[in-house]
């Protein structure tokens, strides 16, 4: 049996043992398997982002980032930023924990972080689209250089302001 | 026996009751038994991978109450992958809130060969999840779900535990796991347990009083309400009092309220926060009784600490209960006030009966720490007895190799008869137009012996892909009489480098197999997938789906079989056979897997595997080579064995030292360039607490494409790296193609190129791959370029960052 199915079939007792005692388990199964792909000390952020549901978003961000389930507080405080649209949500999930202390004691390693200030496009995904330039050779790109400014900038809209 | 234990959550939190009471008196006793080698470890999120502590401050601490805690720790890292095969993993502890999940680690150390013991206190959280925090109850969920997986003995304090468990497991499908009672005791071993001064408020409030005695955390489980309900409805007037004693734990805030605003507090009701040994020892002495009127519990160590003070026990009518308690204690239902009542009443209503009573627990014989410490010990040694090993006196006299070129067999040949003086016989596997000339050409000592396609085949067809071939053949050769129960494999260009003995692939009584890498680490051949990295593909999903261990044991070196193994691994498996797997992945897994007391999983020792730095990141560097994987191309100009022979000549064993020194340089260039990487990696995530990592992602509103780079990049001088790419899925909807280019170079402050380009085709089915950059030839400051161009698409993402190359 596959262990994805065995951590399944718990959850799945669990449950039902929790409606027999009357209540509702408040945790997914979807959160709780999750966390069995959990590697210690590390956290891609480009693979988080694949969840575009912004509630479960926090949570899965929180079990990766802080090594445990989101608490009422948090819950609280995120919900009201629910309808954001994801990349925007996203960016504030990731940003907040990466600032916070428990972030910093867990000593949790970030990868692919595309929010993060500190990548190539300064982590505004808004701003990825731009169109591409036809590729110049290092000859017009010296006659580029020698160039007055206001030249420059309409060779730049000319030929989409790529290389 | 080398015994691993895991104690981050004794080492981490600043009480000690319950499991750390247990986890505590247990490991102090265990660790004296010298004949075993115990390593005691924290597990430190910052390095990834466990801290040693000290066995002899541990005991310090935890047994004479000297030194501090934080001096436990050592410096000593101990990586999940150092744990080695035949060690035991003993969990003694209550790690399932630990980040490093089981689910995680299990799996890992199985790969080794390592046998895990768990000790299950409970299995409350599963069975009566109401009565836990959530957070417990998934992070439970998973933990026994590891265990249930992977454990190879689970130890119970009491047999309900083992029914319970045993439930679970035919519920879930899966074989009942092997399972065994350890009991506890109560006795105390840290001396200054009971000689401490008791708290004068509770003796004031404990004087004279006939009270009921509740110790322990202030839960839900546990059910304090009854009691108050019971001192509500009557006992109270009786002239009975309730002390409840411990630390406040979850969702009790309504109960901590009712006891705090209660017009019995202070008066008939009382609550003795975190109360020290002594004024335990004390509480317990002078109770009138102890009422544990849990919904369940793994034990009851309470009552066992009341037994022995001659203390009387009313408590729930629950079987674990009875099964602890027997008929030395009283019991009621936790549903009613009106039978806890009863039950106090009983004891209230005669002194002779009470006083019998509690004569009667002088007989009590307890079980002591000592004696839990010795079974305890006992069962985790269990797990490596009476176990099937690999005979000592094993003789191996077959070579069988799978071949269809000539050349190369009849090249390597005099390197076996000249370095393998045990082999005296060799199976060639071979197709039939091959046999006659082999026959003609060979001269030397070795008995050859054929088994032609047509033999093997018997009419079946031969499979088109190179690996599912070979996988196919190997598997119908196994069948045959004419291979021994036990050989070696090995392909026509696997040649051994010094004089090699049985013992080369037998230790302490198991098959050595040999790994290179994680099935599940495997990147292939640097986005450029051939036949070999879709049979590990095929290989991972095959282990995965079965649940057998994935270290990749295709390993290009001789490897010692046991056929029967093999052909039980096939007939278990029926359609492995036309799979297109790996031979060696499969089977050695299986074997760890399914024996793990035959095998030893050990790094590989090959020499040209991988042939070239620029193959792939080595995941394991061999600790010496006894094989080298032969390419001619090595021995081209410019390439590691330049100038060296490649035949078979009188001074071949001085030139293989040559070509290992040449190699092991090899080798090392390659680990510098990681050490590079890493450093720069590790002061990369310092300074901005992310890792530099390179992406193509999608986004924005017009949905383009963008390369997400860290802000500079450090590399060694002509060095190649291994630099981790991620492609975001999503690319694939944007671009509609299936591949695309990506090319990166270096260039110097003014732009120009210093480096060729190095230009790789994307193979979008493989989203997470590992780029081979060549670094500038001399150390410099220059800039690192990137670029993905979509001219159809008219898209294109480039990036330019500062590169330091060291």
């Amino acid at each position: 049996m596959k262990d994805i199915d065995i951590y399944s079939a718990i959850y799945d007792i669990v449950d039902e043992n929790m409606n027999s005692a009357g209540q509702k388990l408040r945790i997914s199964k979807e959160l709780v398997l999750s966390t069995t792909t959990v590697k210690p000390g590390k956290v891609d952020i480009l693979k988080l982002s694949r969840e575009r549901n912004n509630e479960t978003f926090v949570k899965k961000a929180y079990i990766f980032m802080l090594n445990r389930q989101i608490d009422s507080y948090a819950v609280k405080a995120w919900k009201p930023q629910y309808k954001l649209p994801p990349d925007e949500f996203q960016h504030n999930v990731v940003t907040t924990i990466k600032g916070s202390q428990e972030f910093f004691n867990n000593q949790v390693r970030m990868y692919n972080n595309i929010y993060s200030e500190n990548n190539s496009f300064g982590g505004s995904l808004a701003g990825i689209g731009r169109p591409a330039g036809i590729p110049v050779s290092e000859r017009l790109l010296k006659v580029y250089r020698k160039m007055p400014p206001f030249m420059k900038n309409a060779a730049k809209k000319l030929l989409g302001g790529r290389r | 026996m080398k015994i691993y234990m895991d104690l981050s959550t004794i080492m981490s939190v600043d009480f000690i009751t319950g499991i750390q009471r247990v986890v505590r008196e247990i490991t102090v006793r265990m660790i004296k038994h010298t004949e075993h080698e115990f390593y005691l470890l924290l597990y430190s999120c910052k390095n990834n991978c466990f801290l040693r502590l000290s066995n002899e401050r541990f005991l310090d601490y935890f047994l004479e109450g000297k030194g501090e805690k934080g001096r436990i720790l050592t410096p000593e890292k101990i990586g999940y992958r150092d744990i080695p095969s035949g060690a035991i993993f003993f969990e003694l502890d209550g790690v399932w809130n630990s980040p490093l999940k089981r689910s995680y680690l299990f799996p890992i150390l199985k790969q080794n060969g390592v046998k895990i013991v768990t000790q299950v206190y409970d299995l409350i959280p599963l069975t009566e999840p109401q009565f836990c925090h959530e957070n417990t109850c998934a992070n439970f969920m998973v933990y026994v779900g590891a265990n249930l997986k992977y454990a190879d003995l689970i130890i119970t304090s009491a047999q309900t535990t083992i029914d319970v468990l045993n439930s679970l497991t035919d519920r879930i499908g899966l074989d009942r796991k092997k399972a065994t009672v350890v009991g506890l005791s109560s006795d105390f071993s840290k001396k200054n347990d009971s000689n401490g001064s008791v708290d004068p408020a509770v003796e004031k409030i404990a004087e004279g009083s006939k009270y009921l005695l509740m110790l322990g955390t202030i839960e839900p489980r546990k059910n304090h309400a009854l009691v108050i309900d019971a001192l509500e409805s009557g006992l109270a007037k009786a002239g009975v009092k309730a002390i409840f004693a411990g630390r406040i734990g979850w969702n009790v805030k309504e109960l901590e309220k009712r006891i705090k605003t209660h017009p019995l507090y202070n008066k008939s009701l009382f609550f003795v926060e975190k109360p020290d040994d002594a004024t335990v020892d004390y509480l317990y002495k002078h109770a009138f009784a102890v009422a544990f009127p849990t919904f369940n519990e793994g034990f009851g160590l309470p009552m066992i600490e009341a037994f022995m003070r001659g203390t009387p026990v009313i408590a729930s009518d629950i079987p674990v209960l009875h099964e602890v308690a027997g008929d030395y204690a009283d019991y009621f239902d936790p549903h009613s006030k009106e039978d806890l009542i009863r039950c106090v009443n009983e004891l209230l209503s005669s002194e002779e009966k009470y006083a019998a009573k509690k004569a009667r627990l002088k007989e009590y014989v307890p079980y002591t720490w000592d004696e839990a410490a010795e079974d305890m010990l006992k069962a985790v040694e269990s797990v490596n007895k009476d176990v099937k090993t690999v005979p000592a006196d094993i003789k191996v006299k077959q070579l069988v190799c799978l071949t269809a070129r000539n050349d190369d067999m009849l090249a390597t040949l005099p390197f076996i008869e000249e370095f393998m003086p045990f082999i005296t016989e060799m199976v060639l596997c071979c197709p039939d137009k091959n046999v006659e000339e082999l026959k003609a050409r060979y001269k030397g000592r070795l008995e050859l012996k054929f088994l032609t396609d047509s033999q093997i085949l018997d009419g079946k067809p031969l499979p088109e892909d190179h690996s599912t071939r070979n996988y196919f053949l190997r598997c119908l050769a196994m069948r045959n009489p004419l291979i021994d129960d036990v050989f070696i494999m090995t392909d026509d260009d696997y040649r051994p480098l010094r004089t090699l003995t049985v013992s080369d692939f037998v230790e302490d009584g198991r098959y050595k197999a040999f790994y290179c890498y994680d099935l599940n680490e495997w990147r292939g051949t640097y986005n450029n997938p051939t036949s070999f990295d879709n049979c590990m593909k095929k290989s991972r999903k095959f282990l995965k789906d079965n649940g057998y261990p994935t270290m990749m044991y295709s390993s290009h070196q001789m490897q010692m079989i046991d056929k029967r193994i093999f052909n039980e691994m096939t007939a278990k498996f029926p359609a492995i056979i036309s799979s297109g797997c790996c031979e060696w992945c499969t089977y050695f897994n299986y074997g760890v897997g399914t024996y793990p007391d035959m095998f030893k999983p050990v790094p590989y020792v090959t020499m040209g595997w991988p042939g070239a730095r620029s193959d792939w990141d080595v995941f394991v560097q061999p600790t010496e080579f006894l094989f080298e994987n032969h390419y001619s191309c090595l021995y081209e100009e410019g390439r590691v064995f330049e100038g060296l022979r490649e035949d078979f000549h009188e001074n071949v064993a001085e030139e293989n030292q040559l070509k290992i020194m040449r190699f092991t340089a090899e080798l090392q260039k390659q680990m510098e360039s990681r050490q590079v990487y890493k450093a720069y990696c590790d002061s990369y995530w310092l300074q901005y607490r992310e890792m530099p990592s390179f992406a193509l992602i999608t986004g924005g509103t017009n949905n383009g494409i963008a390369m997400c780079a860290p802000l500079y990049f450090q590399a060694r001088h002509n060095g190649w790296t291994s630099l981790p790419f991620v492609v975001d899925r999503k690319i694939i909807d944007v671009i509609g193609s299936k591949k695309i280019e990506l090319s990166h170079w270096f260039t110097d402050d003014a732009g120009h190129p210093i480096t060729p380009t190095g230009r790789m085709y994307i193979d979008l089915n493989d989203l997470d791959f590992l780029l081979p950059v060549k670094s500038p030839d001399v150390p410099e400051r220059c800039k690192f370029n990137m670029r993905v161009l979509l001219e159809d698409k008219n898209m294109a993402a480039d990036v330019s960052i500062p590169a330091d190359i060291t």
